[in-house]
């Protein structure tokens, strides 16, 4: 019954497709059993080690945060105790983001986590903190008031000398809202998918002086 | 008058700053960035609760892993 299933189907997809190269692309993504492993190396019994999924934590509070605050529009935290309160928890949930974030790369600045073939790991980490720092900025221009209108005016200076203005225009506040809920937080999100499927393909780095059978 | 008296009443609303030549920085700033300093330090020092008890986690899992790209 296999057997005629495979021929029935290689004789539609020729056996050599997109489908067929992206599904065994995906099942060696990451060694089986290790996409939410239940064990870990003793060395990962550390606070340091924490850091990490805090950053992740409060990325997802921040997400949903915003989420809910599209909900109610740019200006209702400013009308609402509600969405005042859900204004805070966003402002909050990124504070929180950025503290353990580089508390997290300073831990791994100092562990040397790029060894092993772990730099794809360090370098989506990287790269997805600059862009956690635009999607910041941008909100910072989406918060409706007189302090957006103030950080607008002194970003138009410093992106105009480095000729950016013209199509990153920071005194427009829809495009930099849409930037703020849509292509950065979809940036930061595939990053951190990538960054975390990295880390579960390479194992989490140990540290300096860890012995091989730690 | 009245309006030096509102640049005033603001500039005091706006927190303190420390000087250091070419650095300025709000002392609130100064005192966060003092805060995750204390934070990492006491993460690399204290011991996390259960670390040396006997385990039966994976020898280095990497080993079999490094040789992917």
């Amino acid at each position: 019954m296999t057997a005629e299933y495979g021929k029935a189907a290689g004789a539609v997809g020729g056996g050599r497709n997109w489908t067929v190269g992206l599904r065994n692309r995906l099942s060696t993504l990451v060694p089986p059993g290790q996409l939410l492993p239940d064990r870990q190396p003793v060395y990962v019994a550390s606070w340091i080690y924490v850091f990490g999924v805090l950053t992740l934590s409060a990325l997802v509070v921040a997400l949903l945060s915003g989420a809910w605050l599209a909900v109610g529009g740019v200006a209702w935290w400013h009308v609402s105790s509600l969405g005042r309160f859900a204004n805070s928890l966003h402002l909050w949930s990124v504070e929180l983001f950025f503290a353990f974030m580089v508390i997290h790369l300073w831990g791994k600045f100092w562990m040397a986590a790029w060894r092993g073939k772990r730099a794809l790991t360090w370098i989506t980490g990287v790269i997805a903190f600059v862009t956690s720092i635009g999607t910041a900025f941008t909100g910072y221009l989406s918060q409706s008031n007189f302090d957006a209108q103030w950080i607008s005016t002194q970003a138009k200076d410093g992106l105009n000398s480095i000729g950016f203005g013209a199509w990153f225009n920071v005194l427009n506040p829809g495009q930099m809202l849409l930037w703020h809920v849509v292509l950065l937080p979809f940036v930061v999100g595939v990053l951190t998918v990538v960054h975390l499927l990295q880390v579960r393909r390479h194992g989490v780095v140990p540290p300096l002086d860890a012995e091989a059978g730690d | 008058m009245t309006a030096l008296a509102a640049l005033d009443a603001a500039s005091a609303g706006a927190g303190s700053y420390l000087h250091w030549g070419v650095i300025s920085i709000s002392t609130t700033n100064l005192l966060i960035i003092l805060g995750m300093v204390v934070l990492f330090v006491l993460a690399v020092l204290l011991p996390f609760p259960g670390a040396g008890e006997p385990s039966e986690a994976p020898r280095v899992p990497e080993q079999r892993q490094e040789d992917r790209p």
